[in-house]
């Protein structure tokens, strides 16, 4: 079915969307998640958004060779549940393959916008921590600060926070 | 397919063309100016659904009260999900959404494949708009979580399973039976 706005069909008829179907929905303007056969597609991010995500990166990246830091890949985090976190770290992966495992992942980081924050806050900081993730960062532009989460038996537990302007070194 | 189309210069809808959209499907809900689209309910849903709306408008009285099923309910500007069941004060019936400040109770139903969105980000949700009662309803076998504001967190209240029943006093005044609005097995 079409809309006069879109002028394309919506992603599914109705039912669940698979993991077929989400990965088919292809490089887009917005980033789309997959959410238990739901699917949550967010506005584009912007370039405050992308310079804090890129220093972050050259931070993680800094003096380790062993690890890799990468930007905006989906990540399987279960059946049916396909996450794009804004950065992670990840073991040995296949560098050719546009979907990253949940086990192959360290640390998740995701930057936080007005849209994007009560999900980074709870639906995601929950999905990561029931895929095992050990690690999740959460940076917060407006507030200027990182808080950095480990894992244990109950979820993530606060580690630190710090001065986000100190890890990334942008004023912004 | 692609998605781009609906953020035609990358940027957040605006709700008017968030309904324009809804024109042609029931089934986007706007999360903080994101698109969460599902699919179609199934039967069972549907069958409980419209139990649990009759059942609570039973108790429900007409001039103050009323419940309705799937419509837009703005939270705050850019938040405008679709609970499954609402009860609420006096709403204009022709508004494309009511709003938060006009709904009593939430009630959504879950299966447990895709339980995720309804408990825990729409349950922060409903929870931050100020809602007085969530009420879960597990499709599968009838349960009823209801869940009370207390401060800004839901605290849960009960659970109600086949068997057993929830008398609800506020916002209206009924008892429901859980495997009475089980579809025939």
């Amino acid at each position: 079915m079409t809309s006069a706005l879109i002028g394309r069909s919506l992603p599914m008829e109705a039912l669940p969307t698979t993991e077929v179907d989400y990965l088919q929905l292809g490089e887009t303007s917005a980033i789309s998640e997959l959410w238990d056969g739901n699917v949550l597609t967010c506005p584009r991010d912007t370039p405050r958004h992308q310079m804090i995500l890129n220093s972050l990166a050259n931070a993680l990246r800094a003096g380790r060779t062993d690890l890799n830091v990468v930007t905006g890949v989906p990540v399987r985090l279960g059946p049916g549940r396909i996450a794009v976190p804004d950065l992670i770290i990840a073991g040995t992966i296949d560098p050719d393959i546009p979907l990253v495992e949940a086990p192959s992942v360290r640390l998740v980081c995701e930057i936080t916008s007005a849209a994007s924050a009560t999900v980074d806050w709870t639906l995601k900081m929950h999905a990561y921590a029931q895929a095992r993730i050990p690690c999740y960062l959460v940076a917060e532009p407006d507030r200027g600060l990182l808080h950095s989460h480990m894992l244990t038996a109950q979820g993530y537990v606060e580690q630190s926070v710090m001065q986000l302007v100190r890890v990334t070194g942008l004023n912004i | 397919m692609t998605t781009s189309a609906f953020f035609p210069d990358g940027g957040p809808l605006s709700e008017e063309e968030f309904f324009a959209l809804e024109e042609a499907t029931d089934r986007v809900e706007l999360f903080d100016w994101s698109l969460h689209v599902t699919p179609a309910p199934t039967p069972r849903h549907q069958h409980i659904s419209r139990r649990l709306a009759n059942a609570l408008e039973a108790g429900a009285t007409p001039e103050r009260l009323h419940v309705v099923e799937a419509i837009n309910v703005r939270l705050k500007p850019g938040r405008i999900p679709i609970p499954d069941v609402v009860i609420t004060s006096d709403i204009d019936f022709d508004e494309q959404a009511v709003d938060a400040e006009q709904v009593l109770l939430v009630c959504e139903i879950v299966s447990p494949s895709n339980a995720s969105a309804d408990k825990i980000l729409k349950m922060h949700y409903y929870a931050e708009a100020g809602i007085p009662w969530y009420l879960i309803v597990e499709q599968e076998t009838g349960a009823l979580h209801l869940y009370r504001l207390e401060g800004r967190h839901y605290v849960e209240r009960s659970v109600t399973k086949v068997g057993d029943l929830l008398h609800l006093t506020d916002p209206v005044d009924v008892t429901i039976a859980p495997e009475k609005l089980l579809p025939p097995r």
